[in-house]
């Protein structure tokens, strides 16, 4: 009788790749929900269209690499990659804005690198950052919270204006953008940064009614949904400590010190943990495995440094939400980190 | 580093018996399946029909004690101690029906040697002679023992136990593994928990050879019965106070030698190195009681625990299954028959390995048989990529990174493999166990490490072929050498002993002499002999080759010649005198002429007696060449001169060889060979007239070529060399040639000598050349003289 020959291990854990990829778009859900409690329900939208340009994109060039197809999207990563790319773009932008950035960023920035595992760049925020660099007016057009909109807004108008830029009543999406008062809306680290260069002092603009008409509670709770779902992760050990902590200690200490410095023309540390694509940035989109560093110490540098740029493209850069930017900088730094960083074998010497 | 730097110092050890235990890194909690096997006490397997023990081990087979139709005895031992290796015994009575190659307990099933022992179901050991008290045996006998008794480690390595005792100064911990920390396996539970007090012993027996400051039994947290089984047997010892009991949390591969170190003393075994390096010795619950029942009982190892576990199996349990056991025998009396069984895993899920067929028998090192359902132990699922998690760094229990080993194995990429300590890694399976992308780590790993070792052996052969080879050539050049001196050295010997023997003359040197003499001799006076006008003309045309090669040789010569001539025009008084005194010379000797030696005599005579006038001549002739060099108008015309006279005067042509054979000796330093040759032909040419005209044109030749020579450096160097002068020589001397013949013929008509048939035969062809060759050459010379002139 012939058995049959395998190598051991015999017994293997039952967590797979496609369950990681899994539990992360499902604890994406909680700041998705309060993300269209407060702007409207297109980022739903976008999330859907993501998806499918997300998992057709990659079942083409899987088709044109001759890999497994069914296989290789079980696991999901396509899904996610799309899903990030949605939750980070405005949610009244075009459809065209969507179908653009999922595309480059799977076809680009992830299967013409070698496809899962090889991709040097996070894709979705390789995306993100080609979308803003390209397509600036349509990146920036945040909609105010759904109570401070001076039009409301149904579904079906969002369904329109996603697809033509214009609403049913005929409003384009930038005259949605203007409040009651004749402000333009932006996000609250938008606004702090362009009245900063309109030489206003941070307490100044805290108090100012645009701020208040930014959207900042809204952003703020957003950012709180994320990091409940950020924290779900860390508890069922899908993802690692080290990377969440050591850039939201990161920072923290880093605004800190800026803020430290200059308390009228930077924001508070509290005020950067909070606002922008903070906590989303910190449990979804550092802790990519494929394009972090990979050895203990090399995670908590890699917080570290991002981190850092971070606040430094916030508080001294152009854009006002750096963490597109900081996280293709700090990826392009990972092999220097990993070679650096390699732990001493048992039995090696110090 | 010194290895002693390494050893466990007396605070380690006091922190380590005061109960401190460390961690190591990484480890893994796979489900434990151990309920299935540990309920039941240990069964005896029974007394198979057949026994097939292998006694080969990496391919060396030691000197076995027994032949095909021995009737054995158990416990008779089958092989002769050979070096470090453990001898093999018989499990059970019978008859040795066959010694062959059977396969072998490996996931090759790559067949051995094995002694197949057909049982007679009796069971009758040998005479087990109880030893003295082992207290006073001294430890090196002990030790030898032990490998008398065939124990090697029962833990799964198979490493032999007695090589582990033979270091037995400076042990400072004695570690008893009693972990058991794979999934399944239960052995060791089931023997600690039954055979407590015999595994007391026998720690007291390595304790008594080794000495060991501290001694501890390690086991896991799980196992609760056999913890309490070995606490009551320890307070029932009389040797208590030495032993100690540790319990350590369940982890996965907390029995792995190195990682059961590290959580009892806190320390790592440096790389490539022992653990006795650190004055440790580990062994396993179930060596340690082998090590009693052959120090105690004189029984040597013939049967071991062997867990059957595997939801295929219908009664599951430990048996104590005798050494040489075929698995099929086991599965027979353990099997389910409804179930089929798709997989046979020796060892446990994480480190066992499968074999093809129940053929192969229970080998020392076989310490359970998992036989899983699919269901139980599903089929792996397709590789995915990497997603580089880090999952596999963080379960690794020797800190590697899995994650570029496996970059570097898809690779091939020794160097780095070995720059990240792949060697260091214990195939534990903790890194693929966890890896959510399915990959087969441990398998890379070992496809790998097997890479790795091949290409060092290779480049070690080929090492070892390139330092034979060098030292081949080296040998073989150096014998050259030695031979070319001992020749050298005979030589000498011989021309010394040749001196001695005819008083200081060196004979070989003048026959050489002679003999190159005659060669030359006969070359010159082979047209004497014949007298027919083809071997004249083949002589000139030797003559004239020769003549050719001293001239595009020497150069300088030439010019010498030049102005040898020259000074021979110029002053022909001093030149006629020695030449008529060269004919008077050559005239006696060719009346004497029959020997070529007597020639060669009269000739070197002629030459000796004669040298002080040629050495005259020459002297001045170089005088002369010298202020002529400068004067470069003179040469042409006096080239001219000498050609003309030359032609027109024998006298001048004699004088002219006589300055030429002057100038010849003179350069036989640098050119022996066309120097003999010119100064032979010179020389005949001196003896005989006709000889002499060919050795005139000879020297007319040279001379022209040194004028030519001479010639070409006045007119520009872009100018092609002007051959019309050369060609016209060549013509003349043919003419000469000739005419030369013809009177030969006339003068020495009675010398002939009777020529045979070939020879007519060949003269007369030469002679129709030859004919043919001097009529051209007169036509030629018709036009080109009109031509000159």
């Amino acid at each position: 009788m012939a058995f049959i020959n395998a190598s051991s291990p015999h017994q293997r854990t039952y967590r797979s790749t496609s369950q990681i990829m899994l539990w992360v778009i499902a604890c994406l859900i909680p700041g998705v929900a309060v993300q269209s409690y407060f702007f409207g329900a297109a980022n739903l939208l976008q999330i859907t269209l993501a998806s499918m340009v997300a998992l057709i994109a990659e079942a083409i060039i899987l088709k044109l690499r001759k890999r497994p197809i069914i296989n290789t999207l079980k696991d999901g990563s396509a899904l996610l990659t799309g899903i990030l790319i949605a939750v980070a773009i405005p949610p009244i932008a075009p459809w065209w804005i969507a179908v653009i950035g999922t595309l480059f960023a799977i076809v680009f920035v992830k299967q013409l690198y070698g496809g899962l595992g090889q991709n040097i760049f996070n894709p979705a925020m390789a995306a993100y950052v080609l979308l803003l660099i390209s397509f600036p007016i349509q990146m920036t057009t945040w909609l105010p919270m759904q109570s401070l909109q001076p039009f409301e807004l149904t579904i079906m108008d969002q369904l329109n204006a996603f697809f033509t830029g214009h609403t049913l009543d005929g409003y384009t999406v930038e005259q949605l953008t203007i409040s009651i008062d004749g402000l333009t809306m932006a996000t609250p680290l938008d606004t702090v940064k362009n009245s900063l260069n309109a030489g206003f002092t941070t307490p100044e603009i805290f108090a100012a009614p645009a701020y208040k008409a930014s959207s900042s509670q809204a952003i703020l709770w957003v950012n709180i949904g994320f990091l409940m779902g950020g924290l779900i992760l860390l508890y069922k050990r899908i993802i690692q400590w080290m990377i969440p902590i050591s850039f939201l200690l990161g920072m923290l200490l880093f605004s800190f010190i800026a803020f430290a410095y200059q308390p009228d023309l930077t924001g508070s540390p509290m005020f950067h943990l909070f606002s922008g694509a903070t906590m989303l940035g910190a449990f979804f989109i550092l802790t990519d495995p494929v394009s972090a560093s990979t050895t203990v110490k090399g995670r908590i540098i890699y917080g570290a440094l991002i981190a850092f740029l971070v606040v430094l493209i916030r508080n001294v850069g152009g854009y006002p939400d750096a963490i597109a930017f900081a996280v293709l900088l700090g990826n392009m730094c990972v092999p220097l980190i990993d070679y650096y960083t390699q732990p001493k074998v048992y039995g090696g010497r110090a | 580093m010194t290895d002693k730097f390494n050893l466990l110092s007396d605070e380690q050890l006091a922190n380590i018996s005061s109960g401190k235990l460390w961690h190591f890194h990484g480890g893994i909690h796979p489900h434990e399946n151990k309920l299935q096997s540990n309920q039941a006490s240990i069964r005896d397997a029974g007394i198979p029909p057949t026994l097939v023990i292998p006694v080969e081990n990496k391919g060396h087979v030691p000197e076995l004690l027994v032949n095909v139709g021995d009737t054995v005895l158990k416990g008779q031992p089958l092989t002769k101690v050979y070096s470090a290796m453990v001898v093999q015994h018989a499990s059970s009575s019978g008859i040795v029906t066959a010694i062959e190659k059977r396969p072998s307990l490996h996931p090759s099933g790559l067949p051995v040697t094995s002694i197949v022992i057909k049982t007679d179901g009796l069971d009758r050991s040998v005479e087990y002679v109880k030893p003295p008290a082992y207290q006073t045996v001294a430890p090196a006998l002990l030790v030898e023992q032990i490998q008398q008794a065939g124990i090697v480690g029962l833990g799964g390595a198979g490493f032999p136990a007695h090589l582990k005792l033979v270091q037995h100064e400076q042990i400072k911990l004695l570690l008893i593994n009693g972990a058991e920390c794979e999934p399944y396996i239960t052995s060791d539970d089931r023997l600690m928990q039954e055979q407590a007090a015999e595994i007391i012993e026998g720690i007291e027996v390595v304790n008594h050879i080794l000495k060991p400051q501290l001694t501890i039994i390690a086991i896991e947290d799980n196992k609760t019965d056999a913890i309490t089984s070995l606490q009551q047997a320890l307070k029932n010892s009389p040797n208590k106070e030495n032993i100690t009991l540790r319990v350590i949390p369940t982890i996965y591969p907390s029995g792995s030698e190195k990682q059961l170190i590290e959580i009892i003393t806190g320390q790592q075994t440096p790389l490539g190195k022992h653990p006795s390096e650190l004055g440790i010795v580990m062994h396993n619950v179930g060596t340690v009681f082998a090590i009693k029942q052959a120090i105690i009982d004189a029984k040597p190892l013939t049967s071991r625990i062997v867990t059957l576990t595997g939801d295929s199996l219908e009664k599951k349990g430990n048996v104590s299954v005798r050494i040489g056991t075929p698995i099929q025998y086991l599965l027979d009396q353990y099997w389910n028959d409804d179930t089929s069984i798709k997989q046979l895993i020796i060892g446990g899920p994480m480190m066992g390995f499968t074999v093809h067929s129940a053929d192969a028998p229970v080998t020392k090192i076989c310490n359970c048989i998992l036989t899983p359902t699919a269901k139980e132990m599903p089929a792996p699922r397709a590789e995915m990529a990497c997603i580089r998690c880090s999952e596999c760094a963080n379960a690794c229990p020797a800190n590697l990174l899995p994650q570029q080993l496996l970059w570097y194995s898809k690779s091939q990429d020794h160097d780095k493999l070995n720059d990240y300590n792949l060697s260091a890694c214990i195939e534990c399976g903790a890194c693929a166990y966890v890896c959510p992308s399915h990959i087969p780590l441990v398998e890379y790993y070992r496809i790998s490490k097997a890479e790795i070792k091949t290409a060092e052996n290779e480049a070690k052969k080929a090492e070892i072929a390139r330092l034979r080879h060098e030292n081949r050539e080296a040998r073989l050049a150096q014998a050259k050498i030695d031979r070319q001196a001992k020749h050298k050295q005979a030589a000498e010997k011989r021309k010394a002993q040749l001196k001695e023997k005819n008083g200081g003359e060196d004979l070989i040197a003048a026959a050489l002499a002679r003999a190159k003499a005659k060669k030359v001799t006969e070359s010159a006076s082979v047209p004497d002999k014949t007298q027919s006008p083809q071997k004249d003309a083949v002589a000139a045309a030797i003559a004239r080759a020769k003549a050719k090669k001293a001239a595009l040789a020497e150069k300088n010569s030439a010019e010498q010649e030049n102005t040898t001539i020259e000074t021979a025009a110029v002053d022909p008084k001093k030149a006629a005198v020695a030449a008529a005194i060269a004919r008077a010379k050559a005239k006696k000797a060719a009346l004497a002429e029959k020997n070529t030696v007597e020639q060669q005599d009269t000739t070197t005579e002629t030459a000796a007696v004669d040298p002080k006038k040629a050495a005259v001549a020459a002297a001045i002739a170089r005088a002369k060449a010298k202020k002529a060099a400068q004067a470069e108008k003179n040469k042409t015309e006096q080239q001219d001169t000498t050609t003309e006279t030359a032609v027109v005067d024998p006298k001048k042509a004699a004088v002219a060889a006589v300055i030429a054979r002057a100038k010849a000796k003179k350069s036989a330093l640098a050119e022996k060979n066309t120097a003999e040759q010119e100064n032979t032909t010179i020389e005949t040419a001196a003896v005989d007239p006709k000889k002499a005209a060919v050795a005139a044109a000879i020297a007319r030749a040279k001379a022209k070529k040194a004028a030519l020579v001479e010639k070409q450096p006045l007119e520009s160097q872009s100018q092609a060399p002007d051959n019309s002068a050369v060609i016209a020589e060549r013509k003349k001397r043919k003419e000469q040639a000739r005419l030369h013949k013809q009177q030969k013929e006339q003068i020495q008509p009675e010398q002939q000598t009777e020529p045979s048939a070939a020879e007519i035969k060949k003269a007369k062809i030469a002679a129709a050349v030859a004919r043919a060759k001097a009529k051209k050459v007169n036509l030629a010379k018709n036009s080109e003289s009109e031509e000159q002139k």
